[in-house]
């Protein structure tokens, strides 16, 4: 069926080809194109860091792989992509998962006002609220649709787009339909006054199959808590972006019809409507930059059943309000988002004085909370109130400044100090309130115009959890091909999680991982021996609470 | 705008059934009991081809006996062409005595697979390898059935079945000697027979007739614990015993004395495969 597919998706292409040679006698070639990702992973089991999963019992290696191809032939677009699973757990970190085969591939025509995608399609409505489908590979996510896709144009600020289709999983597609609608326009007032108002609707139908599954859950509840689940649930939104002068102003509104979703305070479903506002206010002018997004959401889980759970059959997206952080211990705390009832608060500001311009001197202030609904108030958004509070799901502080001293050596420093109620997002019941606080520091030193050193160092400091950590890199890169690192995070203080029991001294931990790259052009290959803490990896404002991993990594990728 | 509305799936709001219920281990465990098969026939009175099927049924049950239980389901709202009972008052030449369609026979239709027409049938709702639907023609269900009784069952069942002055009163006893993994459900039904009315059949030369004084047997009158089943809440080990006893209002339109309870293990509505199955008459 898959080898059928993938010859007729070729054949189109080359008919369509010839017949562009042959009708306008020009040579119209088309354009290829394409890239290949891979990452394989070797385990060493280490029992003392947790790493014990399948791959450590029993597979001891493991790779993941896709490659896609894209042929753009007389306004065709053909696209195909193979993906390969071997013992992988990045689906399921638990699981040892092995198949390959065509991962997505899809026909796109492209007209003058209009576009069609027949096949796997991406897209999303204004933030995702409603709908985004989207690909994270370090995630393992992959919530492209199967189906039609249209996307119309009518006048250059007008976009109207509507789909129908099923979501993808792993190799197969979920069998509830989705179906959606959504239109915008741009509107000029005058040269500093801009909106961009839109809106969308869209409708989720549950097949039999799950409604069985569903309706005999409820038939299991006591008779007060049974209800009419819903095979139909519809989410609609409006939203507007306000552009005057160097203000903007985004604001986004959307709720949902009532559907069975599971309360998570009793882990049982209920028949509920939803809502989730999200707003943005930016203000930016030379030097200066603030932005505060205010987000609420109230029951507002729209997956393609309430069945699903954590990562899987999204259809909305809803990422985490908080700051995505980059350096390993400042992004060892991550917020996910609340779907049962979330109020969440971000506020970013950057400032470059004037007076250091030479200097490239930059201050940057980031701060975000995260509270249950009904408690954004009193002492739990209080901000100078420090002491643990479970209704403050997350709260970060962060500060950091970056100085040029000259023009080979530049300095950022910086500090955190984290709230986070780890029992709500490790599903770790009675484990302590997590406050930790982080001074981290970058150095980079130019050598010579292609050699430079990077050092960067990290102390994260908490009595909860496994305690504290220090973690420090050394960064060596020979441009435009080379570049080695070392670095070592080490446990060393225990916390509530790790204390040795009947008095015993406690052993110290590294998670230390040394690391090579190097690059071609378009192609850059790695190696590296990685020990790495159990957490939560968020990427593209999703997350996921991962294993810790030892052992060898080795990817590769490449563009052509 | 009502023209919109969906129609829900089937909500149980009927009170409690359940007036005993426990369970606990007790060993050493008994000797397994030989597995029962279960035929649930779906079938309608205006079906001149489901005669046929009940007879292939009898014939399975009289050659296995005390191994199968037989299940008559005249699903409601489904096929109606086939499964209507006959009015004159609609211009039908006859008019049904009983309308034994019943809204679990139609849930438990449509979960273990809809079809287009009848008879149809599933031997312990079996998915089985060379079919592509577990409701099957009546002319496979013997070779399946072979197959399937000479199968272990992990549970013994002991179930029985009183007639109270307005109620029903089952006892069912659920003993496990095997270690079972999947979650189990125990589903009860009423079924009654000897019950004489019109059915619309063939003669032997294929023509259609009507049949006034057919005897239905084994037909679904109602389902204690909703189609879906009661889920047994434990760890299946060898030993466990889960004791359940129900009550429900006896039905003004049953005939008590020909009533029978069946009860049926078998997974979730997504598996659902029969693990064993055991009727008592309710005396």
């Amino acid at each position: 069926m898959i080898k059928k597919l993938i010859l007729s998706i070729c054949t189109i292409g080359l008919f369509f080809a010839t017949q562009a040679q042959d009708g306008d006698k020009k040579i119209d070639k088309g354009e290829f194109s394409g890239n290949f990702q891979t990452t394989n992973q070797f385990y060493v089991k280490d029992s003392s860091i947790g790493a014990t999963t399948t791959q450590y019992q029993k597979e001891l290696s493991s790779t993941d792989a896709w490659l896609l191809l894209n042929y753009k032939v007389s306004g065709y677009t053909f696209t195909v992509r193979y993906d390969m699973f071997n013992n992988s757990p990045l689906l399921n970190p638990q699981e040892a998962y092995t198949k390959s085969g065509l991962g997505m591939y899809s026909v796109r025509k492209d007209m003058d006002k209009m576009s069609i995608t027949a096949g796997y399609f991406y897209d999303q409505f204004a933030s995702g609220m409603v709908f985004r489908s989207y690909e994270d590979r370090n995630l393992g996510l992959d919530f492209a649709i199967q189906g039609a896709h249209i996307k119309y144009r009518p006048t250059e600020n007008t976009t109207i787009k509507a789909f129908t289709g099923l979501q993808k999983f792993r190799f197969d597609l979920r069998p509830m339909v989705v179906k959606g609608v959504n239109a915008e326009h741009h509107f000029d007032i005058s040269e500093s006054f801009s909106l961009e108002p839109g809106a969308s609707v869209v409708n989720r139908t549950i097949d039999q199959q799950t409604m069985n599954v569903i309706a005999s859950s409820i038939n299991n509840y006591s008779l007060e808590q049974r209800f009419y689940p819903k095979y139909n649930v519809f989410v609609y939104n409006v939203y507007n972006t306000l552009r005057y002068k160097n203000f903007t102003w985004y604001l986004e509104l959307a709720q949902k019809t009532p559907e069975a979703i599971v309360n998570p305070n009793i882990d049982l479903m209920e028949l509920q409507p939803g809502k989730a506002y999200l707003t943005s206010l930016s203000y930016s002018t030379k030097g200066f930059g603030i932005n505060a997004q205010y987000r609420y959401i109230d029951r507002f889980s729209f997956r393609t059943s309430p069945l699903e759970n954590q990562n899987l059959g999204m259809i909305a997206y809803l990422p985490s309000i908080t700051r995505q952080n980059v350096y390993r211990l400042l992004a060892r705390y991550n917020a996910f988002t609340q779907e049962w009832g979330e109020n969440g608060l971000q506020v970013d500001i950057s400032f470059k004085p004037k007076a250091l311009k030479k200097h490239g001197t930059q201050f940057n202030f980031n701060t975000s909370i995260s509270t249950p609904l009904g408690y954004f108030k009193g002492k739990t958004v209080n901000p100078i109130n420090f002491e643990a509070d479970s209704n403050r799901y997350f709260r970060e502080y962060y500060f950091e400044v970056q100085h040029k001293f000259t023009k080979k050596f530049k300095v950022l420093l910086g500090y955190q100090l984290i709230n986070y109620n780890q029992s709500l997002f490790e599903a770790k019941p009675s484990v302590p309130y997590v406050i930790a606080n982080t001074v981290f520091g970058e150095a980079t030193y130019k050598i010579t115009p292609t050699k430079s050193i990077r050092i960067e160092s990290q102390y994260l400091k908490t009595e909860e959890d496994l305690g504290s950590f220090v973690n420090g890199l050394v960064e060596f890169n020979i441009a435009p091909h080379y570049s080695f690192s070392f670095g070592d995070m080490v446990n060393v203080q225990p916390g509530a999680r790790n204390k040795p029991a009947g008095g015993k001294p406690f052993e110290i931990v590294h998670y230390w991982n040394l690391f090579g790259a190097f690059t071609q052009k378009n192609t850059r290959f790695t190696a590296g021996y990685i020990r790495q803490v159990e957490g939560v990896n968020c990427t593209g404002g999703v997350c996921r609470v991962e294993p810790a991993f030892s052992g060898v990594r080795l990817t590769l990728s490449t563009n052509f | 705008m009502s023209a919109c509305e969906e129609e829900p799936p089937y909500i149980n709001y009927a009170p409690e059934a359940t007036i005993g219920d426990t369970t606990f281990i007790l060993l050493p465990a008994p000797t397994p009991q030989p597995k029962n098969v279960l035929i649930e026939e779906v079938t309608g009175v205006r079906c001149p081809n489901c005669p046929k099927a009940q007879v292939e049924a009898k014939t399975i049950s009289e050659n296995n006996p005390g191994r199968i239980n037989i299940v008559t389901i005249h699903p409601l709202n489904k096929l109606n062409a086939l499964t209507r009972p006959f009015s004159q008052a609609v211009g039908d030449k006859h008019t049904s005595l009983f309308d034994f369609r019943t809204e679990p026979g139609a849930q438990i239709f449509e979960m273990v697979g809809l079809s287009g027409s009848l008879p149809i049938g599933n031997v312990n709702r079996k998915l089985f390898a060379s079919e592509t639907s577990r409701n099957i023609d009546y002319q496979k269900w013997s070779a399946y059935v072979s197959t399937e009784i000479i199968q272990p069952t992990p549970v013994n069942i002991n179930i029985s079945a009183k007639n109270l002055s307005d109620s029903i009163e089952i006892e069912v006893t659920l003993t496990y000697t095997e270690v079972v993994a999947d979650s189990n459900f125990l589903t009860l039904m009423i079924l009654e027979s000897d019950m004489e009315d019109v059915q619309e059949s063939k003669d032997v030369n294929g023509s259609v007739i009507y049949v006034e004084n057919y005897i239905h047997n084994h037909v679904l009158r109602g389902v204690v614990t909703g189609y879906y089943g009661d889920l047994l809440k434990a760890s299946y080990e060898p030993g466990r015993v889960f004791y359940k006893k129900y009550r429900i209002k006896r039905d003004s339109k049953w005939n008590a004395k020909n009533l029978d309870a069946l009860a049926i293990v078998h997974l979730n509505t997504t598996k659902k495969n029969v693990i064993h199955s055991k009727d008592a008459k309710v005396q």
